[in-house]
């Protein structure tokens, strides 16, 4: 979690601390039970962004959240380390990712939509070109891409999320890093 | 503290996703009040009602349970409930009709139960019993949910007018149920079903056969659910223990078998408590591979993975099964000191919730009968099952039927599934099925404008047996002899031909 903090948005004067490097510290210092809610609350974005990047759909990456928040609670005796709250959550959101996917893979073919977003400015430019580039990826690799590369969970916790062993996270990690930098021309 | 990085593209990666979570706080910010029906933000005033009401699903989850336990697929009739004693009474719709497989899912609930089909939104059991709802309970609408269980009528065996009845939930305390025409086949209790009501009165009904449910299973076909309540695997049964301060218990998942021929502990140690397994223990593992049925001696492993199971009255079949269990057994106390934690550790069986249906029950071979017969050739294999959406699994891409229970095999005798005797395992439903996907794949695992096979690669590749329901990869390598492979096919192929 230091590597994720580390990396992610300064926090703005009254916002929630969801980002900022201080969360993990003010996280531990937080009484598990109670204030599960509000942590919930501040972990919300980072969530957020990470299901928008697991499911490339706007909908699904709601709708994801809300499943997360849902199983968090219900489990919410499963926490032993609140200040390992966000990669709990990560897990848990990866996991029901994967599941909801395999379950509707069984009934339904899926035709997600592209996200529909203004092209004039460069960083959508650059949203529009990570997003195709992830797109190509498979399901797993692009879990494994997203939680690790980008939210920051170690190797260990993305294997735990998805239910592989590490050494097959890495391999995803490489030959997924190795398709997107072919997509998105980085050398 | 910001972490550097060599690698450009792992910089511009995190770089997106901080701006990603950067808006995702400004939509959160702005997002519609209420976003969307039923929805509850952590930080709205309705989210402590939310955790007040999932509390309390977990205290009533079990009350469901005990309805289909009673009743459940019992051919005859029998004096038990009436089939109004469902958790929530409700009117009666009549319901004719199961929508079929060619449904068309155009929306999901976070429970994994449609939403709409078809752009027709499906109704849930805890809208059914709303009294507001019932300018809505008309025909034509559907009602989905977990199926709960069963009930059958109090009649006269052999009766006409016995009627079976199903209860459809939503994994809380809410449930509508219903009568069942005729000899029906009925979706097993945990799976989802919507139904389409066709007739509102007194009386409730539903369809004679249900063709299509959606089945919520783990990759190995046991069920994530029992009628809505959490079904845990074996790999998480000791840690989920561990945070329980009392007996409280859960549904845990997998494979059990008796193990026989095991050598005994010290007498003067295990008969210190009931609690600790003696000679031949019942284990429950997350595999079904390295058996020791049917007097085959092996010794177990005793760890997560394979657990040592106290049963106090039942006899557990061996095969997939869904235990109720609980630790921390008041028994525990009564255990000498220096066993006391062992007996507090001890995983107590309550009851058997579920042993397999027709997902596990394969026709005329299950994968127990496989891992049997090719034991009995001296082949060891160690079982791990493949996920049909690894990406890794291009069979399950490719052919259409390929069957759910897609076994990686890894021989004893080997490092790993190439370069032992078998490597894959996969049983079908039926024959019908296997011969029908066998004819699918190449003859060699070679990409011969069939299914390509995704086991070769630079070194070797698969051949395929079929035997009855299974078929079963021979791994080869290009620079072995032919005459080795051939002798390697037969050794497996005489093995699975059986006895």
């Amino acid at each position: 979690m230091t590597r994720l903090s580390g990396r992610l948005p300064a926090r703005t004067a009254g916002e929630p601390a969801a980002t900022s490097p201080a969360f993990a510290a003010e996280a531990r210092d937080e009484a598990p039970s109670d204030a599960l809610p509000e942590a919930l609350v501040r972990e919300e974005p980072v969530l957020l962004a990470a299901a928008r990047a697991l499911t490339l759909h706007e909908a699904a990456a709601r709708d994801l959240v809300q499943a997360t928040f849902e199983l968090a609670l219900r489990h919410r005796d499963q926490l032993r380390d609140h200040a390992a709250l966000r990669s709990w959550l990560l897990r848990i959101q990866a996991r029901e990712a994967l599941r909801l996917r395999r379950r509707m893979r069984r009934f339904v073919k899926l035709d997600l939509a592209v996200t529909q977003i203004a092209a004039h400015e460069q960083a959508a430019v650059e949203g529009v070109a990570i997003r195709e580039a992830l797109r190509t990826l498979p399901p797993r690799t692009r879990a494994a891409v997203v939680l690790h590369h980008m939210a920051g969970l170690s190797v260990a916790d993305v294997a735990d999320a998805l239910g592989t062993s590490p050494n097959t996270v890495k391999t995803q990690l490489r030959h997924g890093l190795a398709r997107l930098r072919e997509v998105l021309g980085d050398d | 503290m910001t972490d550097r990085h060599d690698d450009p593209l792992e910089e511009r990666l995190e770089g997106w996703f901080a701006a990603e979570v950067e808006r995702a706080r400004v939509d959160l910010r702005h997002r519609p009040v209420g976003h969307g029906p039923g929805r509850v933000a952590p930080g709205s005033p309705r989210f402590g009602l939310v955790v007040g009401v999932l509390i309390v699903a977990v205290v009533l989850v079990g009350l469901p349970l005990a309805v289909g336990r009673t009743t459940r697929t019992d051919d005859s009739p029998a004096p038990t409930a009436h089939p109004s004693t469902g958790p929530v009474a409700s009117p009666k719709p009549m319901v004719s009709t199961i929508v079929g497989e060619d449904l068309d899912v155009t929306g999901w609930s976070f429970d994994g139960v449609p939403a709409s089909i078809g752009g027709e939104r499906v109704m849930r059991p805890a809208e059914w019993a709303e009294p507001s709802a019932s300018t809505i309970r008309l025909p034509g609408w559907l009602l989905g949910g977990w199926v709960q269980g069963f009930l059958v009528t109090t009649c006269a065996t052999g009766s006409p007018e016995c009627r079976r009845s199903v209860v459809l939930g939503d994994g809380e305390s809410n449930a509508v149920t219903g009568t069942i025409p005729g000899a029906p086949n009925a979706p097993p209790v945990g799976s989802i079903a919507v139904y389409r009501l066709t007739q509102t009165g007194s009386e409730l009904v539903w369809a004679a056969d249900p063709a299509v449910f959606i089945d919520d299973r783990f990759d190995d076909g046991i069920p994530l659910h029992v009628g809505g309540e959490e079904v845990i695997p074996v790999a998480d049964l000791v840690a989920t223990l561990e945070t329980f301060p009392d007996d409280r218990s859960v549904l845990v998942g997998g494979w059990a078998w008796q193990v026989f021929g095991m050598r005994c502990r010290a007498n003067d140690r295990i008969n210190r408590s009931e609690l600790l397994t003696s000679c031949d223990p019942l284990l429950l593992t997350s595999q079904p591979g390295r058996t020791g049925m049917n007097g085959i001696p092996v010794v177990p492993k005793l760890d997560a993975q394979s657990l040592p199971v106290v049963t106090d009255d039942h006899r557990i079949p061996d095969g997939p099964v869904i235990l109720r269990v609980h630790g921390h057994d008041a028994r525990a106390a009564d255990c000498v000191s220096w066993l006391r934690d062992e007996c507090d550790a001890a995983v107590v069986v309550d009851e058997i919730v579920w042993s397999g249906d027709e997902w596990t029950e394969t026709v005329p071979l299950t994968i127990y009968d496989v891992v049997l017969r090719l034991d009995a050739a001296g082949i060891e294999v160690d079982l791990a099952i493949v996920p049909s959406l690894d990406e890794a699994n291009a069979l399950a891409e490719c052919a259409a039927d390929w069957p759910p229970q897609d076994w990686q095999a890894i021989d004893s005798e080997a490092d790993d599934a190439m370069s032992g005797r078998v490597s894959r395992i996969g049983v079908f439903a039926t024959t019908a099925d296997r011969e029908r996907v066998l004819a699918t794949l190449g003859p060699q695992g070679l990409n011969d404008g069939k299914c390509p096979s995704s086991l070769i690669d630079s070194f070797g590749g698969s051949r395929w047996i079929g035997i009855d329901n299974v078929i079963v990869g021979v791994p080869f390598r290009w620079d072995e002899p032919e005459t080795d492979v051939h002798a390697r096919e037969a050794l497996v192929r005489e093995a699975l031909e059986g006895p």
